[in-house]
């Protein structure tokens, strides 16, 4: 019976100290990959930071990584673990100007504020209590304050202003969820890691899903591009007979449409 | 009121005497002012007689009567009076104003014997009550203390002691405390014992453990007073007016309540001897043991090392700030978190962690600095001076961090090393982790189901509260109007022209008294109707159809002749199209 208390306490321990076990880990883990960046060992740093991110993220972890990949000029991943930071903490100004200085050296141009930050896709929560205080609101409003008399004018001003307010919420609240859908299928195109003797390549978008294609354009490794979605909102993909799965993309502004294999881009929110 | 006008003529005359002029010294009188001939209030003060104590407040009685015949006016002012020893008091002749009258209450006398037998017995029964009365429930104090220094803190016990017999409905304030000069912590949740045998009596008692601080020097007094609700029996023809102890059931009457009070409670609060008192004491109060741990013994260069005072024992853990910290130049330190372990309604026995995180500046074996906590002893009356044992730290050097030659070993030792262009500063600490990247979906927030799971609660409820709340003379208007309507297709069914005009003039005043429930519609004639109906916006085309049938009900049912060739189903068809825009 002892024995037998004894093994479900432990059980239990190990069930509520597992967490914080782990949490110690990749700390661990973070701590030995600031000492190696600071000792200057950039590509042990990159491969510590890469291995906590099979399980664990953090705003933090994202700003280092893109710092030492574009301290190695891989620029792409630089880009796109900037990116990556800014969703999970938006606020960092530091990383911020970073990205920008990252866009500016691959020679793309700095990324463009798309909405009012009104309307920010991490505001949909906001937009959408806020639609549904409103509704429920003036429905309990109208059916109180007003019971049911639609002769008075005050009765039909207050349902106007009512209408007015839900529709302008609606509005906001699909704007974010729009800006969400977007960033969802957004990638940024990554090119092999270079090397003193290798410089940065550029990257073909081919016409069709082949090798032997020939490019649309020639992308710059960072750019962003969004994946092209079917009808039943899943990516439009193709398949080549060696196993290559190919993603149709077009660039944010929709003139450049072509195909990129799986490995010539990473998605920002996986 | 006329009446007592046309009395204002009688002559004024005042007269003042005891009722009655002779009570033993238990008993109290009335001294009673009688102005006759006005009814206006005298203006006076009455003179202090030794021995004799006036109620502030009299009474005051106007009459006006008719006394064979003669109409008489009066003022009356009674005063309770209570004799202090016996004798013989003349009261003396004072001077009021009445109106514009000056009059003279004239002298009185009052005998004051000394007091009887059954004045004695009722004297002796009084005082038992009161004394049962102190004993059917009282609180009690129970601190180990006899005098506490400035800061102190003790712990104390407070007790509400209820007979068993009184029929106590709840405690309606617990006990609180009056007066300054030492706090006390607010009472939590009581401990409750029943069956207690005390003076021969079976109380139940509810005990709160509070701390006691003293924050003012000097003798302080307070007290402690908690108001209970007793369900008790009035007992107005009871000459002691107890309304306690005269009915053995204590009644089942109203609910009264009941202040029970201590009587003052002193305490001196001493200042904190001078003598003897080390620099680095900081306010601790009481009886402690001391400790210290750091979490690792072996760091790398810039880790944070936990570094962790405990204080343990009894003693004012409420105001002891944090141990001040002098590591010298090889750590640096923070701000302590703090986390107290024990009583903490009291804060007054347990034990309070200091955690620092402390960051060693260099590397090698490095020694933390032994700490010091004073504090004084209030048992002892000393300051004691408590040191921790010191604990050594191993740091790893971290020389890849700072030394630039490092780069070099790693550029001969063939990595990949290029001089890194700082976009800022790398992070230290992880912050905090997630899984995942995710974009906040209202649809998978709980705040956004919660605000519409309310909304929906609140309409249904609402709604059928509606429903529940129906009007009942509106209802009843609309059963009537059912009816009419039935008897509008029977009176078609069966060509009665007279039931038909009858029903439709009642049907349509109906409806109008639903649209203006206020006003009263049968008193109105047809054209004021219309008019009622053009101020509601109802179109013009809707009120000249109104207006026609109405004239045509009125006609066949005033001057009994049907002007209408119409027959009663196109009419029919016409009033309901019309009735129907009546809303």
């Amino acid at each position: 019976m002892n024995q037998r208390i004894q093994r479900i306490l432990i059980g239990i321990l190990s069930f509520t100290l597992y967490p914080s076990l782990c949490a110690e880990s990749q700390d661990r883990q973070f701590y030995d990959a600031v000492r190696a960046e600071a000792s200057g060992d950039l590509q042990l740093a990159a491969s510590l930071y890469e291995e906590i991110l099979l399980q664990h993220q953090s705003a933090n972890l994202h700003a280092n990584l893109g710092n030492i990949y574009y301290g190695l000029s891989d620029l792409g991943r630089a880009i796109l673990h900037l990116r990556k930071s800014l969703l999970l903490n938006p606020d960092n100004r530091e990383c911020r100007s970073s990205l920008a200085s990252a866009l500016k050296k691959s020679g793309l141009q700095a990324m463009p504020d798309r909405t009012n930050p009104l309307f920010a896709e991490n505001l949909q929560i906001l937009w959408g209590s806020s639609f549904a205080v409103l509704f429920w609101f003036g429905l309990l409003s109208l059916l109180w304050i007003f019971p049911w008399n639609i002769r008075s004018s005050s009765f039909w001003i207050y349902a106007v202003a009512w209408k007015a307010s839900l529709f302008f919420l609606a509005w906001g609240w699909m704007d974010c969820h729009q800006q969400g859908t977007l960033l969802k299928r957004e990638v940024i195109v990554l090119s092999s890691p270079p090397s003193p003797s290798n410089p940065p390549e550029k990257i073909p978008l081919r016409r069709f899903a082949s090798e032997d294609s020939d490019p649309n354009t020639m992308l710059t490794t960072g750019t962003s591009l969004l994946i092209d979605m079917n009808n039943a909102g899943n990516p439009r993909i193709h398949q080549s007979p060696d196993g290559t799965i190919w993603y149709l993309v077009r660039s944010l502004d929709g003139f450049d449409k072509g195909w990129l294999i799986e490995k010539e881009f990473r998605k920002i929110i996986e | 009121m006329p009446c007592l006008v046309c009395l204002g003529n009688q002559a004024l005359r005042v007269e003042a005497r005891f009722e009655p002029s002779t009570i033993s010294l238990t008993n109290i009188t009335t001294y009673k002012v009688v102005v006759h001939g006005s009814q206006e209030p005298p203006v006076g003060s009455i003179p202090a007689l030794p021995g004799l104590r006036f109620s502030p407040n009299p009474r005051t009685f106007r009459s006006a009567s008719f006394i064979n015949g003669v109409p008489s006016i009066r003022f009356e002012l009674t005063f309770q009076v209570t004799p202090e020893h016996e004798g013989t008091f003349d009261f003396p002749s004072w001077s009021m104003r009445v109106g514009k009258h000056t009059s003279t209450a004239p002298s009185a006398r009052l005998n004051v014997l000394p007091p009887n037998q059954s004045d004695r017995i009722r004297q002796a029964a009084e005082k038992q009550q009161q004394q049962d009365l102190r004993e059917a429930a009282f609180i009690e104090l129970n601190c180990p203390r006899t005098f506490l220094y400035e800061g102190e803190t003790t712990e104390a016990q407070i007790s509400l002691f209820l007979w068993e017999r009184l029929p106590v409905t709840r405690i309606e304030q617990i006990p609180t405390k009056t007066g300054v000069g030492i706090s006390m912590t607010e009472l939590g949740q009581p401990n409750e014992q029943r069956n207690l045998r005390l003076k021969n009596k079976t109380y139940t008692s509810y005990s709160w453990t509070v701390g006691l601080t003293g924050t003012m020097k000097g003798v302080q007094n307070f007290s402690l007073s908690s108001i209970l609700r007793v369900r008790v029996k009035a007992q107005r023809n009871s000459p002691l007016q107890s309304p306690f102890f005269n009915d053995p059931f204590f009644g089942f009457g109203r609910e009264q309540g009941l202040e029970v009070k201590t009587d003052n409670i002193s305490m001196e609060v001493r200042p904190l001897p001078q003598k003897g008192r080390p620099e680095n004491f900081n306010g601790a109060i009481g009886s402690f043991t001391f400790d210290t741990s750091v979490d690792k013994n072996r760091v790398s260069l810039g880790d944070p090392v936990r570094l962790t005072l405990k204080i343990k024992g009894k003693g004012n853990f409420s105001a002891m700030p944090a141990p001040e910290l002098s590591l010298g130049p090889n750590f640096r330190s923070g701000p302590p978190a703090f986390h107290f372990d024990g009583a903490s309604s009291t804060m007054y026995g347990g034990e309070q962690s200091f955690d620092y995180v402390i960051t060693p500046l260099i590397s090698g074996l490095l020694e933390i600095p032994t700490i010091e906590f004073s504090f004084f002893d209030p048992e002892l009356e000393t300051y004691e001076t408590l040191h921790s044992s010191t604990h050594s730290v191993r740091v790893d050097p971290s020389d890849d961090w700072v030394k630039p030659e490092v780069l070099n070993t790693a550029d001969n030792s063939g990595q990949t090393t290029r001089p890194t262009p700082s976009l800022f500063q790398t992070e230290q600490e992880p912050g905090q982790w997630v899984s995942r990247i995710n974009i906040p979906n209202p649809l998978y927030s709980q705040l956004f189901w919660i605000i519409n799971i309310i909304g929906f609660t609140l309409f249904v409820f609402l709604l059928f509260r509606k429903m529940r709340n129906k009007d009942p003379w509106l209802e009843k208007l609309k059963l009537n109007d059912k009816a009419l309507q039935v008897r509008l297709k029977d009176c078609v069914k069966l060509t009665d022209r007279d039931g038909f005009y009858q029903s439709l003039k009642r049907m349509i005043r109906l409806r109008i008294t639903m649209i203006f429930p206020k006003t009263n519609i049968s008193a109105l004639s047809t054209s004021e109707l219309i008019n009622l109906l053009h101020t509601q916006g109802f179109p013009p085309n809707v009120t000249d159809e109104i207006s026609q049938l109405l004239h045509l009900c009125e006609t066949k049912e005033y001057a009994g002749s049907d002007r209408s060739d119409e027959s009663l189903d196109s009419l029919f068809s016409r009033a309901r199209q019309i009735i129907r825009q009546i809303k």
